[in-house]
Order: structure tokens, then C-alpha cells, then sequence
């Protein structure tokens, strides 16, 4: 199913909105969104990172072999985040500090070598960076609200700016790792109410959430154990097998 | 195949020596921004720890002082002191850089964390100090970032130090040497010959003939921290005292050293300490190394 650019850019903010959708880049949502600041900061280091990283594979797709592709797309996202965290050390040192080693663990965002895998390394250089600005919108997006609840309502202000009467009134637990389960949560339901997402679940790859952009053949997906179609295969042969039992 | 491989090969070996190649750039440019970043950063430090403070006057470092600090200030007109120290966390590797204000009394008057890269945040940990000596007692690790405050903990106590050496005072391990034997000792350094176990670092002798030191370092089967201590034993071995000079665990020993003050070389019916048990088995054993060192230059 070909998209237009306009539906690859969208995509990524809402509908398959990798932190609320993909549940991809748990770890980094959960962290840095205590305060807004780091969470935008965040979210703006994530897309820099994607963004280049994808226009990068999708230039070199047809020149990695294979065999190597994960280590040669691990060390293009490492030299991107590095670079990415010396321009900030040297420009923005208070969110370098802020961020902390959760910056360098951008390396192992899902987010970055999921697309990368994904997407980039199948698709041409404009629909990677399209893909990229949409998923890490919405990467940011998503820190962004989180942090927005987690700090407003757990310690009473915005973005460093205390907030007259609710700052008297906090949930502190909204600041520690509980909390912050319980926002995301509350997120990805409204999320899924918003996008009417149908919560039965088919055992096939209409079922998969990367469904609309896995380019693999059905045998292609068997052969790279893909659990969905290999499932759906399993349940198919043994509901013949059941029913020529029943027959008989 | 054979083709496939070196395909793969020359692919990854380029694609690594172009990624150093534009880190390389990069880091040509901003490296003298990041260095000027972190002076400004120790100058605003220090004028965090002391708001009032007129000029500083930045002390030469001497070899003895210990590696975490990385520079000993005096403010000029209250002559206070900020020092500033870079340690490691042993929890994650990542560095913690702070700063500490300490009086001309000794007591401290404030700290600030320049750089701190953990998942959790010390929240007022640091606010603990105010007004400590250096015994620091009574400050506790903080629950859930036990490792980086013992660090913490650990850098406080390395700045009172290097004030101490500064000024011309005795260093932690010749405190402790002073500390183990009677007073008015005087010591003579032996050699550690390379029979005696590999704890030792140093054994020394009373000249007056009241007994002999031994330092030792050595690390627990838990945590590869060092623990350094010094045990004095008496000429007819029994152990005089002992102090700590390097200890970096999360949980305190708490008044197990004093257990082996008295006791001869068999220390069997010395108890390890609950919750501690490795670190206060590896001090036993250090002990009954100190005994082996002892034995040796008495000859027998």
C-alpha cells in the first residue's frame, strides 16, 4: 500500500505515534519526563538523531550488505549521537547536564534503529527523512505531554516556572516511576480511543502495527520468523487439520 | 562468498573510518568550547558555594593530595576554602563533579553539584553536609542512590583532606599510622619483603619498641572497591588499634574494627557484621595478612 509523503509525515505524530502506539523508547519517556525542559530537549536530540541517521541508511542502503547491516547502522546512529552531544555540551551545557546519560542512550532508542531497519533501509532518501520528522515529532510530542501532566500536577510548575495555587497542591507521586506509569498509560488510552483502534487483535499481519510498510513477501516473513504470519499459519493449518478431523 | 565477506569487511571498515573521521571534526571544533564551558562552570561553582567571597586565590596541587580534587581555592577575604572534585559514581562509571565550601574553622558551609549524570536525583542530599566537621557523622547514604552518595560522601571527605595537606597537616594515612600505636611513636619504615601477603603496602616499627603498623589495601568478593586500612600491633602481638583510610562500601562496618582492638592472632570468635559480610570478611582477612607481615620482621 503506497502512501503519499504527506500520510508517511503524518503517521508518525498520531496514528503510529512511536512512544504511544509502537511502545518503542519506553525507557527514555519514563525518565526524562519529570520536567518539560529535559523532555523537549529530549525529544529534539531524538529527531536530530533520526533524521540524519535515516537519511543516512537510506543513502547507504544499496551499498550494506545484509550481513552487516545492524552493526553498520549501530555505528552510524552512535557517531550521530555523538556528534549530537558534543554540539550540546559546547552550545546548550545545562540541558547537556540536565540530560545526562540518557542522551547517550539514545544510541539504543528502539525508536532510531527500529525506523532504520525498518523504513530507511528500504526506502528512498526523502520518504526516510519524511518518516524520520514524523516519527520524532511525535516521539517529541509524546515526552512533551507526558511532562507536561508529570511536572504540572507533581511539582506544580512548567518548565521551571512555578504555577500560582496547583504548586500548593501537588501529586508527587506523578515525579517518581509509578506515576509516570500511570500517565503513559492514561495516554496510550486516549490515544487509542482517539485513533478508534480496534482493540481485538488478529492473528495476522493485518493485525501488525508495521504492517503497512513490512515490504517482505509472506514467505519472506516465515523465513525471518516473523511470529504474526507464522502464527496465523499455525492457527490456519491446524483449524484444516481440526476440521478434517471433525469430518471424519 | 569469499567475495561477500570482504565486501562486508571493506563496507563496515569504511563506514566506522568515516563516522571518526567527521567525530574527528567535530570534536576539533567544539572541544575548546566545551573547556571554556567548565572553567566558567568551576567559576560560577565557586561563586555558588560562596556568594560573598572576594577574590579566589587558586592553591597548587601537591602529588599526595588525592586524585578526585581538581582544584583548592581560598577565598581571599573570609579565607574559606572551595574545593572542587571529580569522582566516579562505581555504580555506572559516569563522572559526578562538585564543589564544597569549607571555613577556615573546618566546618562546611556549602556544596553544589556541577555535573551529575544519574537516572536518580540526590534531591537535598547535598544540603546534609552544611555544617559538618570532618568526621562528616551523622550523614548517611541516601536510599536508592546509595553507590553515587557514598561517592559523594567519599569526594567531601577527600576535600577536607586536601585542605589538611595544604595547610601542612599529617595525610589520612599518617593519621592513621599515629592513630594505631601509642603516642610519641616513632615510626621507621621497613621493607615489604615479597613473602609477606599482597595486601601489604607498608609495615613500619616503632623505634621506641611499643609495636609495629601495617597498612594494608584489599577489596571485597562483593564490589571491586578498594578498602585500605592500618593496624597496629604490639610487640607481643595483640592488636592496639585499627583505622580505616579507604572504604567506599554503601553500608558502614559501624563498630566492628573496634571488636579485633585487644584480640591476638586468632580472631576466630570475631563475628562478621550483618549486611556487611564480605567487606568484613576481607577486613578479617586483611587483619590476619597484617598478622603474617608481623610475624615476619619479628623473624619467626
Amino acid at each position: 500500500m503506497t502512501m503519499t509523503k504527506w500520510q508517511n509525515f503524518i503517521k508518525g505524530i498520531v496514528r503510529e505515534n512511536p512512544v504511544l502506539v509502537l511502545l518503542l523508547g519506553t525507557c527514555p519517556t519514563l525518565a526524562v519526563t519529570t520536567n518539560v525542559e529535559n523532555a523537549f530537549g529530549m525529544g529534539i536530540a531524538a529527531l536530530a538523531v533520526l533524521v540524519c541517521s535515516n537519511i543516512a541508511i537510506s543513502l547507504l542502503r544499496n551499498i550494506i550488505p545484509d550481513k552487516v547491516r545492524i552493526p553498520c547502522y549501530i555505528v552510524i546512529i552512535a557517531a550521530f549521537v555523538t556528534v549530537v552531544e558534543m554540539v550540546m555540551n559546547a552550545f546548550l551545557p545545562d540541558l547537556y547536564n540536565a540530560l545526562g546519560v540518557f542522551l547517550s542512550l539514545i544510541v539504543v532508542n528502539c525508536i532510531i534503529l527500529g525506523r532504520a531497519e525498518m523504513y530507511a533501509s528500504k526506502n528512498g532518501v526523502v520518504d526516510s527523512a519524511l518518516d524520520a520528522l514524523g516519527m520524532g515529532i511525535g516521539f517529541t510530542l509524546a515526552l512533551f505531554c507526558m511532562a507536561s501532566v508529570r511536572e504540572v500536577f507533581g511539582s506544580g510548575s512548567f518548565m521551571g516556572m512555578e504555577i500560582p495555587v496547583l504548586s500548593d497542591f501537588t501529586v508527587p507521586i506523578l515525579k517518581d516511576s509509578p506515576g509516570g506509569f500511570f500517565v503513559f498509560g492514561v495516554l496510550i488510552a486516549i490515544v487509542n480511543a482517539v485513533t478508534k483502534k480496534d482493540p481485538k487483535k488478529e492473528f495476522s499481519c493485518k493485525g501488525c502495527p508495521s504492517a503497512a510498510f513490512c515490504s517482505l513477501s509472506s514467505d519472506e516473513k516465515k523465513m525471518q520468523g516473523c511470529k504474526t504470519q507464522a502464527n496465523a499459519d499455525v492457527i490456519e493449518t491446524a483449524g484444516k487439520e481440526d476440521a478434517a478431523n471433525g469430518n471424519d | 562468498m569469499k567475495k561477500d565477506s570482504v565486501k562486508c569487511i571493506v563496507v563496515l571498515s569504511a563506514i566506522c573510518l568515516i563516522c571518526a573521521a567527521i567525530l574527528a571534526a567535530v570534536n576539533h571544533i567544539t572541544a575548546p568550547i566545551i573547556e571554556e564551558n567548565k572553567i566558567r562552570a568551576v567559576e560560577q561553582s565557586l561563586k555558588a558555594v560562596l556568594p560573598d567571597a572576594g577574590d579566589f586565590e587558586s592553591l597548587e596541587l601537591t602529588d599526595d593530595i588525592p586524585k578526585t580534587v581538581t582544584g583548592v581555592y581560598r577565598d581571599t577575604k573570609s579565607q574559606a576554602f572551595a574545593v572542587t572534585l571529580e569522582t566516579v559514581s562505581s555504580y555506572s562509571k559516569s563522572p559526578m563533579a562538585i564543589t564544597v565550601a569549607i571555613s577556615h574553622e573546618g566546618k562546611i558551609l556549602d556544596t553544589e553539584i556541577t555535573n551529575y549524570s544519574e537516572t536518580k536525583d540526590f534531591v537535598d542530599y547535598p544540603d546534609r553536609y552544611i555544617g559538618k566537621d570532618s568526621s562528616l557523622s551523622g550523614v548517611d547514604t541516601y536510599s536508592g542512590v546509595t553507590i553515587s552518595s557514598t561517592a559523594f560522601k567519599g569526594a567531601v571527605g577527600d576535600a577536607f583532606e586536601a585542605i589538611n595537606l595544604l595547610s601542612g597537616g599529617p595525610s589520612k594515612e599518617e593519621s592513621a599510622l599515629i592513630a594505631v600505636l601509642p603516642e610519641g611513636a616513632e615510626l621507621e619504615e621497613l621493607l615489604v619483603s615479597d613473602t609477606m601477603p599482597e595486601t601489604v603496602t607498608g609495615i613500619y616499627r616503632d623505634a621506641k619498641g611499643s609495636g609495629y603498623a601495617v597498612t594494608l589495601e584489599t577489596s571485597s568478593d562483593y564490589s571491586t572497591a578498594p578498602m585500605a586500612i592500618t593496624v597496629g600491633i604490639s610487640a607481643d602481638g595483640v592488636i592496639l588499634g585499627i583505622e580505616i583510610t579507604n572504604y567506599s562500601e554503601t553500608k558502614d562496618f559501624g563498630a566492628f574494627p573496634d571488636s579485633f582492638v585487644g584480640k591476638g592472632e586468632d580472631l576466630s570468635d570475631i563475628d562478621l557484621v550483618s549486611g556487611v559480610t564480605y567487606s568484613s570478611q576481607a577486613f578479617k582477612n586483611a587483619v590476619g595478612d597484617a598478622f603474617k607481615a608481623f610475624k615476619e620482621v619479628q623473624g619467626e
